[in-house]
């Protein structure tokens, strides 16, 4: 069994404005049981708590787990695998991730225009970007571009949530390393985009390489 | 004669008292005008029209000196020149005319509501005819109206589409190319009559100036293409190598659709339903199943759609469209869901869907609607293709969830056919294993022992019925026969000694039942020969006697409806069954006792 969990926080360091909520959460989501979380009120996103709690009721449920000591490990095991149970049929659209090793990744990039560097997406997070995809022998398959720079005004760049396996993988793993603004070529190994199969409709063959200009517009 | 009396305006005999009356009329303003006035008018109108007298009524119409009497009255001819034309009158040109003279001198927004009047009241047995002769003017009006045309577009649409919705959807290329109702003429027509809208909304969304108006007339015209994929192209069969009438309309509002700037990806993968436009949340996902079917399996457009999203998210947001159209009892909708179904699928690796999508309710959900139809479905052609799809869903699925999916199944079905499809199935897997080489743990290690606990059972233990359970008890030997035959691949695993004990069980019981059953319906076979030979000596004595023989009881309730000679086909096909069972099981006996004589020699 593992060790009871130090308070780190004195009462008056939680109260100060310097404690940003969202390490009283995490601090809590790691180290409480799931009913305690459930019953105050922070299970799920971070982000999404954070917007919901209020600091006062974290400084409340912080005292709470110390005092009744309903850490992670402390619940009978039935009571955990029942709330499993009525977890998992849900309206869910991601995927958890398949952590699967698969040796270096199979995509090259190269910058042609630099982004500002400082903001990445983060998985989870949505991002907006034109592209155009074109076959190894230059044939372009795909592109979001409009013909004119008026049309542009009025189109909307390509959004979704990325790391997540919405898109080729290429793209999930490629776009984490673009920074907003920038615009880059993406050479990608049919593995990480259609593979064996392709996708004939949309005039991709089977074992195709795959080249994307993106631009990155914006970052959630 | 004396003024005309109510009952008698229609008969209009006396000339001057017409041109007094016209006279009045043109002396007299808009605001002062009564009801009476306005009857009378369109008296003399449909009396004109009935008369063949359509050109003097243009006349009338075009006099300039009338123009303030049709600017205020003209309206009220609308309904019956426009019944006119449909019945296709003696003055159809001078009928036509006067419409479109009425079009440009009334207020739009008169005309406006008599034209809405017209297609609410409209002639059930003249619905295409009447649309067809309206749009053309409608579209004139609409592009008149100064405010809330929008609004009044969205009305009209709605209004047709309703009207247009008790119009059947022909169903095969030759009901189509007739079109005995003119829905496909119609709704060709209507594509006509959005166009000027839609190219409205083109130039002006997107751009800095957009108002609220321009916002609505989006709203709208989204509206009329979310309508139209539901009806009629839901119901209606479309085919990528017959671009026919409604092809064509569906290729329409495909394009219309990106063009007031509504993205298909949106629409289809990323947006809640809660957020359809003044649908209620079913009929936004019938028509949402509508544009994924059009998008995927009839490829409209999909050269327009990104190529960047991976297989297997296509394949989830596509699940919950299957799911609302394998869910419908209607024939064209069960048949595009299952489309659907096999197009997602089919783009997908083999062996690669894990076993945490069957947590979703979707994912859960498809299967099951799927085996419904493949138990439920009166219509063959589509339990044949139901199987075809489920078997490629089982091929896409990794072992893992192919496990899973398995015992779900075998849980669930409740139906034998089902059952001995998924027991075929487990075969397939455990051969396959074998033959790869690889020790999956799934069919070949510990793992089988549950899922065989599942095949090889009987939970209704003595009283279980043979004959109902036959196709799964069949396959669930011949496993069983396969199994011991391949004995030396899965000696070496833990499974062995578990499996010999379930197959003892299972043999057990299945001999049990087998006699119990073979006892019954032997008994009923003699019963039913007795019943036979009193029944002819009985007909031999009654034909002596030429006495009325009174009608016969049967004893046998269940097949009372059976001839005799059915019934003992009946009784003797399943004494034949049960004797199949048991030498298969005879067989496997005799297989393993082989194998234990070989293996004490070794």
């Amino acid at each position: 069994m593992a060790d009871e969990p130090t308070r780190e926080w004195s009462d008056e360091q939680l109260k100060s404005d310097d404690l940003p909520k969202k390490d009283v959460i995490t601090f809590i989501q790691d180290n409480a049981a799931h009913s305690f979380l459930n019953e105050h009120k922070l299970l799920g996103n971070l982000k999404s708590v954070a917007k919901t709690a209020k600091k006062e009721q974290l400084i409340i449920a912080y005292n709470q787990l110390f005092e009744s000591k309903r850490f992670k490990g402390t619940e009978p095991v039935e009571d955990v695998t029942e709330q499993i149970r009525t977890v998992k049929i849900e309206d869910k659209k991601e995927l958890p991730a398949e952590v699967i090793d698969e040796g270096p990744p199979k995509f090259k990039k190269a910058v042609l225009k630099k982004g500002d560097k400082t903001n990445f997406p983060k998985k989870g997070e949505n991002v907006s970007c034109w592209y155009t995809g074109s076959l190894e022998d230059g044939t372009v398959f795909d592109t979001n571009l409009p013909t004119t720079a008026r049309k542009k005004k009025q189109s909307k760049p390509l959004s979704f949530k990325v790391g997540l396996g919405r898109v080729i993988r290429g793209w999930d793993e490629g776009i984490l390393t673009m920074s907003k603004g920038e615009t880059s070529r993406l050479e990608i190994e049919p593995e990480w985009a259609y593979g064996r199969k392709g996708l004939p409709d949309s005039k991709i063959p089977p074992n195709a390489k795959l080249f994307f200009e993106i631009e990155l517009v914006a970052v959630d | 004669m004396g003024l005309p009396t109510r009952a008698e305006e229609t008969l209009i005999v006396d000339e001057d008292e017409v041109n007094d009356i016209i006279q009045r009329w043109r002396n007299t303003p808009e605001e002062k005008l009564k009801p009476e006035d306005y009857q009378q008018f369109k008296n003399f109108g449909s009396v004109c029209l009935t008369g063949g007298d359509g050109a003097q009524l243009l006349k009338f119409l075009q006099d300039e000196e009338n123009r303030g009497i049709v600017k205020s009255m003209g309206c009220v001819l609308m309904t019956p020149l426009v019944n006119e034309v449909v019945q296709k009158g003696k003055s159809l040109d001078h009928c036509q005319a006067a419409i479109t003279h009425l079009t440009m001198t009334c207020s739009p927004d008169e005309l406006m509501h008599s034209l809405l009047e017209l297609i609410e009241d409209i002639d059930p047995g003249a619905i295409s005819e009447t649309i067809l002769t309206l749009l053309p003017h409608l579209q004139t009006v609409l592009l008149h109206l100064e405010d809330s045309k929008a609004a009044r577009l969205g009305s009209a649409l709605c209004a047709l589409q309703q009207q247009l919705s008790r119009l059947p959807v022909p169903y095969s290329p030759q009901q189509e190319d007739e079109d005995e109702h003119g829905l496909c003429r119609c709704y060709n027509a209507l594509t006509n009559f959005t166009k000027p809208f839609v190219e409205e909304v083109k130039r002006k969304i997107g751009s800095s100036v957009t108002t609220s108006e321009d916002e609505e007339l989006r709203t709208e015209l989204l509206k009329f293409c979310m309508r139209s994929l539901r009806e009629p192209l839901l119901e209606a069969e479309l085919n990528r190598d017959r671009k026919s009438s409604l092809w064509l309309f569906a290729t329409e509002i495909m394009v219309t659709l990106p063009a007031i700037q509504e993205s298909l990806s949106e629409l289809l993968f990323f947006s809640p339903l809660k957020k359809s436009p003044q649908m209620d949340s079913s009929e936004s996902k019938e028509s949402r199943a509508c544009l994924a079917y059009l998008l995927f399996v009839q490829l409209i457009t999909i050269d327009s759609f990104p190529a960047v999203f991976s297989p297997v998210f296509v394949l989830q947001c596509n699940m919950e469209y299957i799911n609302q159209l394998l869910s419908s009892k209607t024939e064209s909708h069960v048949l595009k869901g299952l489309a659907l179904y096999e197009k997602s699928l089919e783009n997908v690796q083999d062996n690669s869907l894990p076993v945490s999508l069957q947590d979703l309710k979707s994912f859960y959900s498809a299967p099951q609607n799927l085996r419904q139809v493949l138990t439920d479905c009166p219509m063959q052609h589509l339990r044949e293709t139901g199987l075809q799809v489920l078997q490629l869903f089982i091929d896409k699925l990794n072992s893992e969830a192919k496990h899973k999916f398995f015992r779900c199944m075998l849980k669930t079905s409740h139906h034998a056919g089902v059952e001995s499809y998924i027991v075929k199935n487990i075969r397939n897997q455990v051969e396959c294993s074998i033959k790869q080489g690889n020790a999956n743990k799934w069919f070949l290690g510990e793992e089988l022992l549950p899922l065989l606990g599942l095949v090889l059972s009987l939970p209704q233990g003595a009283q279980t019925d043979l004959l109902n359970s036959m196709d799964k008890i069949m396959e669930s030997l011949n496993l069983l026969r396969y199994l011991f035959i391949r004995d030396k691949d899965l000696r070496s695993t833990i499974v062995w000694e578990k499996l010999c004990r379930i197959k003892d069980e299972y043999l057990k019981m299945l001999r049990v039942c087998i006699s119990i059953s073979r006892g019954y319906y032997a008994a009923e076979l003699k019963a039913l020969r007795q019943d036979q030979k009193i029944k002819a000596r009985e007909a031999r004595d009654a034909a002596r006697s030429s006495r009325l023989v009174k009608s016969i009881t049967v004893k046998n309730e269940k097949m009372s409806n059976m001839s005799p000679e059915v019934q003992h086909q009946v009784l003797q096909s399943a004494l034949v069954t049960f004797d199949l069972m048991e030498s298969l099981i005879f067989r496997i006996e005799e297989i393993t006792d082989e194998k234990q004589n070989s293996q004490k020699l070794n």
